[in-house]
């Protein structure tokens, strides 16, 4: 399914989406003015505090009052708004593949949306695939007008290969990048665990979203007698016999498996999403993300 | 153990040959349809999670192994159909053979019969017999004998199809060529001995009986006009038994008579009856303890009679004179020969040395008549004498000769005729090829004499007056009652119809010259073939029969079964159910995940 935006988002939608941003629980500082407070003073519009005045500083920000009450030079600070880095991953791996809508395809939706709102708040985009590497990621973009770039970029997204977050985490995070919103999205059905990419992304103090894509055939299989499983990616197999028993077992280690992520997110204060592909995109983004406070 | 199918190590070969091919089709992998998933990680964990439960988990492949090589062992076995004989014993083929002799109706102390103790110990031996042990059921009277079968269900239906019978006793003709074991199931009240090798499993026990052993109505008294009935009862009880004998016509008592029999003996009651009875009449007898039934009854029939015209045309006879008219119903007219003519009012004929030129229109007797063309084998051209010293043969089932005897009867010459064959001729008496009685079986009916009274004792004799009454009887169409015992009565009519006096029909075979019914209790029936018609009375009066303690075995034994098995089906019967039995339990633990 092509992701373009007549497909993703009508007027309303767009609208709806304007009004929403991306709240990220740190301060990052960025590379262009933009709306964002950070922690660096400049030339802001928000005092943010006084200090002495030094010989070659800019008259313009002498405090006359402060001078007249305190017969010191006082100069105003005032705090840089920057704008806010947010990457977001999408995993690529071949296991997104699959059902309708595919997880993929789900993934770029949720990448479309959460580029938009960025962007339409002069975030810094980035976009970056990932399957066992990084992918080809699209250089980073502001403003609203790239949008339709980062549709293209979606566009020409394919799903292939095995999940190795790690690997590719690793890659990205000597890249040193500026720290920022790092939004992974994916099954993290990952064989290596998606704890030790996480950990990467943590230890680089980005501030990490996980959005859990989950299909109705990962979660409740409707499978029944003897079969032989295909991993997708790997092209291992497995024989069963698909009795109830075993498939509530298998459905049981799925929501163990899904709680685990969960807690895993909370106990390191990562925002965690799980967004069933059954679920309408539209009460994803203007719902589940806003009570999630991954949006606001 | 043994196979009759196949050889010991033939069936070992196909066992081993059997469980290779089941081995290797178990471990034989299989195509499962393919499903693809995201991802086995989860599967992986679930499956490690639940295949190392427990140590039969574990082993359920091992399980699942060793049930299907028991199944289709099982089947192989089962094929090969397995001997064994400690568990089924020995193929025997046994001949069960039971005695179905009216005497096995006689009751026993139990309140049962005979009977019932003998098919009560047929069913054991039936159901006590191995697997593989075949029977022939017959029983003595030849009317109902299986096939060798093993079939326990077939064998216990035949033995339900059985029951005492008047029928010919005989045991049942055999296979010589098979090995048999007879078995011969009887009260032993009938059989003198039996063929060696049979085993006698005995249902005797002595039994009380009072039974009738005769029973007749007489009118051929000193007084011909009397009905004289005359019952014989027969003692077989040891003890004196008081008997009520009760005489009734058509459901009507006539009389009812108490009685002492000692043990042992014959009494002998003469009860006298109105001449006008006519019609069936019955006598039975009540006692207390009766062994059996079916000799306490007896029929006889008294057909009516009537007033007959007779002309007597003879030159002087005095004793046909004085017979004739001593005959009560008998309105006699004499005549000389000149005065003869043939009228219709007559009804009989007597010439006497006399014979019109041509046949009477009514039906005549003719003693010694001279040659004339309508009576067969007259001596037209010369009559022959013959010297005869007595009759020597006589048929006693011709209505005209019923109760008389020619024994001592002297006859010093007779005409010697030559007969030509004819249909409607038969000779009814002769003596040395000479032929003394001569009937017209044509209506109207004739006889002929062929002897004079002055030359014979004939008209001396008891027998005389009851030959005059049966020719008179004969004559005016009134037919003697046949006497007959249980069993297949034969009936000297042909294609007759048998009915009984109620009116039923009865089911009735025909030959050439009888017909032929089956009565298994005392009764009265009517056989009719055109315008003739025979009373028939079917009475047991068989002193073999009623003689229930007459018997060449001891009392009851106990041993009445064959050499019990285990198993009462062939082994491959067993074999079958128990992989039927493993394939339900593989199919319901497949399912449940249980075995693989």
């Amino acid at each position: 399914m092509a992701v373009t935006q007549d497909a993703l988002f009508d007027g309303e939608f767009l609208k709806k989406l304007e009004y929403l941003r991306i709240v990220s629980k740190r301060m990052f500082g960025g590379h262009s003015k933009a709306d964002r407070r950070t922690r660096q003073l400049g030339a802001g519009l928000e005092f943010a505090d006084h200090r002495a005045y030094a010989p070659g500083d800019d008259f313009r920000r002498v405090d006359w009052r402060a001078y007249q009450r305190l017969e010191k030079l006082l100069l105003r600070l005032f705090e840089e708004e920057q704008d806010l880095p947010v990457y977001l991953f999408v995993d690529c791996s071949q296991s997104m593949t699959g059902g309708d809508p595919s997880k993929l395809t789900y993934a770029r939706q949720v990448a479309a949306a959460l580029s938009y709102i960025a962007l339409a708040h002069l975030d810094r985009v980035t976009l970056t695939p990932y399957t066992d590497h990084l992918g080809r990621e699209m250089a980073s973009q502001r403003g609203k007008g790239q949008i339709f770039k980062v549709f293209k970029f979606l566009e020409q997204l394919t799903a292939g290969g095995e999940t190795n977050a790690k690997r590719s985490f690793e890659k990205f995070c000597r890249s040193k990048r500026p720290r920022g919103v790092a939004v992974v999205i994916s099954d993290f059905l990952d064989p290596y665990g998606f704890e030790a990419s996480l950990n990467l992304l943590r230890y680089s103090h980005h501030d990490i979203f996980a959005v859990h894509v989950v299909h109705r055939s990962d979660a409740k299989p409707e499978l029944r007698g003897d079969l032989e499983l295909v991993d997708t990616e790997l092209g291992t197999t497995l024989d069963i016999a698909a009795s109830p028993a075993l498939l509530s077992a298998y459905e049981k280690t799925f929501d163990e498996f899904c709680e685990h992520l969960a807690a895993y997110c909370a106990r390191y204060r990562l925002g965690y999403v799980r967004t069933d592909t059954d679920v309408p995109f539209e009460d994803v983004i203007l719902q589940v993300f806003r009570q999630k406070r991954f949006l606001a | 153990m043994t196979f009759l199918a196949l050889t010991g190590w033939q069936v070992l070969l196909l066992c081993a040959a059997t469980s290779l091919l089941v081995i290797w089709l178990f471990f034989l992998k299989l195509r499962y349809p393919r499903v693809s998933v995201a991802s086995l990680l989860l599967w992986r964990r679930v499956l490690e999670d639940t295949q190392h439960r427990s140590l039969l988990e574990r082993l359920r492949r091992l399980l699942s192994l060793l049930l299907t090589l028991t199944i289709a062992l099982l089947i192989v076995l089962a094929f090969s159909q397995p001997n064994s004989d400690t568990l089924t014993g020995a193929p025997r083929n046994v001949v069960l053979i039971l005695d179905t002799a009216l005497s096995m109706a006689g009751a026993t102390a139990d309140g049962k019969t005979r009977w019932l103790h003998a098919r009560a110990r047929a069913q054991q031996i039936i159901e006590s017999a191995g697997a593989t042990d075949k029977f022939l059921l017959a029983d003595t009277s030849g009317r109902i004998s299986t096939r060798m079968t093993a079939d326990r269900e077939e064998l216990l239906a035949a033995l339900e199809t059985m029951s005492p019978t008047a029928a010919t006793m005989a045991l049942p003709a055999v296979n010589p060529k098979v090995t048999w074991e007879t078995i011969f199931i009887s009260d032993g009240a009938n059989w003198a001995s039996l063929p060696a090798g049979v085993r006698l499993l005995s249902v005797f026990e002595p039994a009380n009986n009072i039974a009738i052993t005769g029973f007749n109505i007489d009118s051929s008294g000193p007084r011909s006009n009397a009905r004289t009935a005359h019952v014989e009862i027969t003692s077989y009880s040891s003890e004196p038994a008081d008997v009520v004998l009760t005489l009734s016509n058509e459901s009507t008592p006539i009389i009812r008579r108490a009685l002492t029999i000692d043990v042992g003996k014959t009494l002998l009651a003469t009860v006298n009856l109105s001449s006008e009875l006519s019609g069936g009449i019955r006598a039975q007898i009540e006692s207390i303890g009766d062994a059996l039934a079916l000799d306490d009854v007896a029929v006889d029939y008294v057909p009516p009679q009537r007033e007959v015209q007779v002309t007597l045309v003879t030159s002087g006879n005095d004793y046909l004179e004085t017979l004739l008219s001593l005959e009560p119903r008998v309105e006699l007219r004499i005549i000389q020969p000149e005065m003869y003519r043939d009228e219709s009012t007559v009804d009989i004929y007597v010439f006497d040395r006399f014979a019109p030129n041509t046949a009477p229109s009514q039906p005549a007797l003719l003693f010694k008549p001279p040659g004339r063309a309508w009576l067969a084998g007259s001596d037209r051209n010369q009559a022959l004498r013959a010297v005869v010293s007595g009759v020597t043969a006589w048929d006693e089932s011709h209505p005209i000769l019923k109760f008389v005897s020619f024994i001592d009867v002297d006859i010093r010459s007779a005409r010697h005729l030559d007969f030509a064959t004819e249909a409607n001729i038969q000779i009814v008496a002769e003596a040395a090829q000479t032929p003394l009685i001569v009937t017209g079986e044509s209506s109207p009916h004739w006889v002929m004499v062929n002897f004079d009274f002055e030359e014979s004792d004939f008209s001396v004799r008891p027998g005389f007056p009851i030959f005059m009454k049966n020719v008179i009887a004969w004559f005016v169409g009134e037919s003697l009652t046949l006497r007959r015992r249980v069993g297949m009565v034969e009936v000297p009519l042909q294609q007759a119809s048998i009915k009984s006096l109620d009116g039923e029909s009865v089911a009735a075979k025909t030959n050439l010259k009888s017909t032929w019914f089956e009565c298994l209790e005392p009764g009265l029936f009517v056989a009719s073939s055109g315008d003739a018609s025979i009373h028939v009375a079917v009475n047991l009066s068989t002193y073999g029969i009623s003689d229930l303690n007459r018997s060449m075995l001891a009392e009851q034994n106990s041993d009445a079964t064959l050499n019990r098995r285990l198993l009462h089906r062939e082994l491959w019967v067993y074999l079958l159910l128990i992989s039927i039995v493993l394939i339900t339990l593989e199919w319901w633990t497949y399912h449940r995940r249980i075995t693989v």
